[in-house]
């Protein structure tokens, strides 16, 4: 809490030597932001980046938890290391523009951008996961003849969780960096957008007051949903 | 009724050398009796087990089953294996309960059957104040007890035991070696258990395969005298009885080469 009151603090004092234009106060940026919302134009453009970082990030998260447990099965994921090590290297605006110019301006082309940033970061996540599995729980796996979903759910799963939750909390704030990025690239709705066209039009409030509106959505998302599930799940430690 | 291994082989290989474990091991093990396996370090004590158990495969070799059938390629086949490993195994995220019912989820068992299974068997051993509670909250004792009911609850053909006492205080393996020889006591199952004490070798078996760890692995059966009372104080006790003096001085000329 101590640090984000500072923040707001030098923000305050900068918006006093600077004129609004320039540094807007923290105060005329939270009214704009509430002025968005209540005004109605805030949800309709949230709801468009939502779902597009929705759609993306839970494809991209599926395909690599499905890839990695059954490549698992088969041979040693640091066979397939230097694919995703490509993959991860190639920077989010490539995909961003190879997708808005192979499919054009259209929704689809952002959830792809998101689906392939994420993919190999997911699959790098899972991997290690996968390797640092408890090789004396596989055996008793082996033992009591455990197969098919009890296997999953109550194995591989619950070992998997320690990275699930370090990706999910990265790969969330990354999907809507990416997806707001090509809002401003492709199309004519979302939050990108919108933080474009208040670039546009000069508005540094505008601007700050739509990412606000995001960054606070991605708190709330954190609080309400990520940290309870998690405290839930690692409910069997001892802490 | 028999568990027949022929010419068994396995050997460890990394990209130095090839370790020898098991070099062409012949051993009959009668159902319904109880073994120990006693010898040095790293002669194959623990990779039998895993033979036995399928958990790992074996170079070459035969094992025959019960009435003779070949089930070298199935294992572990149709037989049923319960295993307690040395140190703890339980799942640390599932509670009591689900770590006994994950046992039973390849028994064709309904939801009531498999709840009713776990019930008594926890009963059985008075640990059924236990069943919701994750393992973090057990003793080290209590949660090899429970591992010992999971091994059990799958009224196993062989039970197969690997040093199950070697990480436990004497007071909590005192209470296992009780719970153990009076659950296998009645049931008709091949017991094979590993131990570097010639104590307890002698407390919770009456045959007693020596590894001398040579190649080809040589075994010598020992059949003991003793038959334990199974009192708290017994298996403290049972170093002053001249007939056990005389086994472990047996069991120690047997292993040597």
């Amino acid at each position: 809490m101590l640090p984000l009151i500072l923040i707001l603090l030098i923000w305050h004092l900068a918006s006093l030597k600077y004129p609004d234009s320039l540094i807007p106060s923290p105060f005329q940026v939270m009214s704009r932001a509430y002025y968005l919302v209540i005004s109605g134009r805030f949800l309709p453009h949230f709801l468009a980046t939502l779902t597009r970082v929705s759609l993306g990030f839970t494809g991209a998260f599926t395909t690599a938890l499905v890839f990695s447990i059954i490549l698992s099965n088969f041979f040693q994921l640091k066979e397939v290391s230097s694919v995703i090590t490509i993959l991860n290297m190639i920077p989010s605006i490539i995909w961003i523009f190879i997708f808005i110019i192979v499919i054009g301006p259209f929704s689809s082309a952002i959830i792809a951008s998101i689906y392939m940033n994420s993919l190999p970061r997911f699959i790098n996540y899972f991997r290690s996961g996968i390797n640092n599995f408890d090789q004396s729980l596989a055996k008793i796996t082996q033992v009591y003849k455990i197969k098919g979903a009890s296997k999953f759910l109550s194995v591989t799963l619950p070992q998997l969780w320690v990275v699930i939750f370090p990706s999910i909390r990265n790969e969330i704030a990354n999907a809507w960096k990416v997806a707001i990025i090509s809002e401003v690239f492709g199309v004519g709705t979302g939050i990108g957008y919108q933080i474009y066209y208040s670039f546009g039009i000069f508005s540094v409030r505008d601007v700050l007051a739509w990412a606000t509106l995001f960054i606070l959505f991605v708190l709330i998302l954190e609080i309400v949903l990520i940290r309870p599930l998690e405290k839930w799940t690692f409910r069997w430690k001892n802490i | 009724m028999q568990l027949i291994l022929r010419k068994v082989n396995k050997s460890y290989k990394n990209t130095q050398s090839i370790s020898r474990v098991i070099h062409n091991l012949n051993i009959n093990l009668n159902i319904g009796d109880t073994y120990c396996l006693f010898g040095p370090s790293g002669c194959g004590k623990t990779t039998l087990l895993n033979i036995i158990s399928g958990i790992i495969k074996f170079d070459s070799g035969n094992i025959l089953w019960k009435d003779g059938k070949e089930i070298t390629r199935y294992l572990p086949g149709n037989k049923k294996v319960g295993y307690l490993f040395q140190g703890i195994q339980l799942f640390p995220w599932l509670n009591v309960q689900d770590n006994l019912a994950i046992a039973l989820s390849s028994l064709n068992l309904s939801k009531r059957q498999r709840g009713d299974l776990i019930i008594d068997n926890l009963k059985s051993l008075d640990l059924i104040k236990y069943i919701y509670k994750y393992p973090y909250s057990l003793s080290q004792g209590q949660q090899q007890r429970i591992a010992l009911v999971r091994a059990l609850i799958i009224n196993p053909d062989i039970l197969l035991l690997d040093e199950p006492f070697s990480h436990l205080d004497e007071e909590a393996a005192q209470k296992l070696r009780e719970d153990l020889t009076r659950l296998i006591e009645d049931k008709k199952i091949l017991t094979l258990y590993v131990t570097h004490n010639p104590y307890e070798a002698i407390y919770m078996s009456n045959k007693i395969i020596v590894f001398n760890g040579d190649t080809p692995t040589k075994i010598a059966l020992l059949q003991t005298k003793y038959k334990p009372k199974k009192s708290v104080n017994n298996y403290l006790d049972i170093s002053s009885d001249p007939e056990v003096v005389r086994s472990v001085k047996k069991l120690y000329k047997l292993t040597r080469k």
